[in-house]
């Protein structure tokens, strides 16, 4: 190994023990430009600065009660059957032998209720209606869709639809959303018949890791042939949004439904 | 956990409670690097951490660790702030700092030292500004820091070497410099 290049590694392993506080001093046979090198390190460890205490604790007292507030909105967002099946499983010990054994028995259970059955077994025919809006993804979670207002969405017939539309980077690294905006489906909703396909934009948005980007939906209440749209409730969705990470070669295609409901009254 | 009463907290506000207690002074330190003014490194580490609790609640650990995703954030906060405000320099802050700061002479002395050495940061490109600040600042290993910055971790340890080189002839002068 070249001098140079053991010299570099001794700096930093040097460095290395500098932040975490050690005292270093170089050997005695240390060359006189590595010597210079260790005390310039030695100056930039002193001019770190470190945040003032009140400052750091009234920060996280803040973050820390926002964080609370959000979780508690969204236990009571969640549906009654969770909730339940949160309590149920806060009844078994936390051993690991314990959780070990129920998920064993309940996916027993489960096999066993499958093969019985003559097919797939519907989870119960259920009304979109009656049902909170579901998220559902095809792919891993990189992006979050979300209705700026959670308030109940009604517009009378004939007036243009104006919804914003939030669209969060969830992942660890910048995402490209190509085309932007998606193209959108709108729904009716307790029969899924597709009655509009708002096109897909011709740009593009990057969004940033933790960071959003806006959507106004405008939709004029007609459908594919031009026609008003009957009173009712309609879902909007995205089939296929194209997603690409920045550290990944290809885009990954995301769907979600059921993002926001309309309901179109008389 | 020291945040007023209120509902019991969950988990999630738990695991958030920790990244804040390892990271938060690191993402202030690695802030201050290039602010060099207490006040806005103040305002860019809330602004880093109310962007992570946004997200918080979606960060999957799976898909890369708590460092690389708020030094990402705190990156683009950073490269924000320089971009979109009109931004009085490093050096100019200082300047202002001291101004502000009457105080025992060695208190001058080291602000005055701390000026010579952000001047001297300040000075080096860019990409080996950030190595720095993500080395001392945010306390990454070059492994972490290559990671982060796409380039070999030799790279980072050869970049650092030379920057470290730089300081020094740029620092000779101060005191033991």
């Amino acid at each position: 190994m070249d001098k140079r290049k053991k010299e570099e590694q001794q700096l930093a392993a040097m460095i290395e023990k500098l932040l975490a506080g050690e005292k270093v001093a170089p050997d005695s046979n240390a060359s006189e430009d590595l010597r210079y090198k260790l005390v310039a390190a030695q100056k930039v460890v002193e001019c770190g600065a470190s945040p003032a205490p009140a400052f750091q604790a009234k920060l996280k007292r803040r973050l820390l009660n926002e964080l609370a507030a959000k979780e508690l909105a969204a236990r009571d967002r969640q549906p009654h059957g969770l909730r339940l099946f949160e309590f149920l499983g806060n009844l078994i010990p936390a051993s690991p032998v314990w959780r070990t054994a129920a998920v064993t028995i309940t996916v027993g259970i489960m096999a066993f209720l499958i093969v019985w059955s003559t097919g797939l077994i519907p989870l119960g025919t259920t009304s979109p209606d009656n049902n909170p809006p579901l998220m559902g993804t095809s792919a891993p979670a990189l992006i979050e869709i979300k209705p700026v207002s959670t308030e109940p969405v009604s517009f009378p017939a004939g007036v243009k639809v104006k919804i914003d539309l939030v669209f969060t980077n969830v992942s660890s690294s910048g995402l490209l959303i190509d085309p932007f905006p998606p193209s959108i489906q709108i729904t009716l909703s307790r029969s899924g018949k597709l009655v509009r396909t708002l096109a897909a934009g011709s740009e593009s948005s990057s969004i940033r890791v933790a960071e959003d980007s806006l959507y106004s939906l405008v939709w004029d209440q007609l459908d594919d042939n031009g026609q008003q749209v009957a009173p009712g409730t309609y879902s909007v969705s995205v089939n296929e949004m194209l997603v690409k990470p920045e550290d990944d070669l290809q885009a990954t295609p995301i769907s979600f439904f059921a993002i926001v409901q309309i309901v179109i009254e008389n | 956990m020291d945040y007023d009463g209120g509902p019991k907290p969950s988990n999630r506000v738990e695991e958030f409670s920790g990244f804040y207690d390892e990271y938060m002074p690191k993402v202030y330190r690695y802030l201050h690097y290039k602010i060099n003014n207490q006040q806005v490194a103040e305002d860019l580490t809330s602004e880093v951490f109310e962007k992570a609790l946004v997200s918080f609640s979606k960060f999957d650990s799976g898909r890369g660790p708590f460092s690389a995703w708020i030094f990402t954030i705190a990156r683009n906060v950073l490269i924000d702030h320089y971009k979109t405000r009109k931004v009085s320099t490093p050096l100019d802050d200082a300047e202002e700092l001291e101004s502000k700061t009457p105080g025992p002479e060695e208190t001058l002395e080291r602000i005055e030292e701390n000026m010579r050495l952000t001047g001297c940061l300040s000075g080096l490109p860019e990409r080996e500004q950030e190595i720095i600040r993500l080395k001392f600042g945010a306390r990454m290993n070059n492994r972490q820091i290559s990671k982060l910055m796409s380039i070999s971790e030799s790279n980072v340890g050869t970049i650092l070497n030379r920057s470290l080189g730089k300081l020094r002839v740029a620092l000779q002068g101060m005191p033991n410099g």
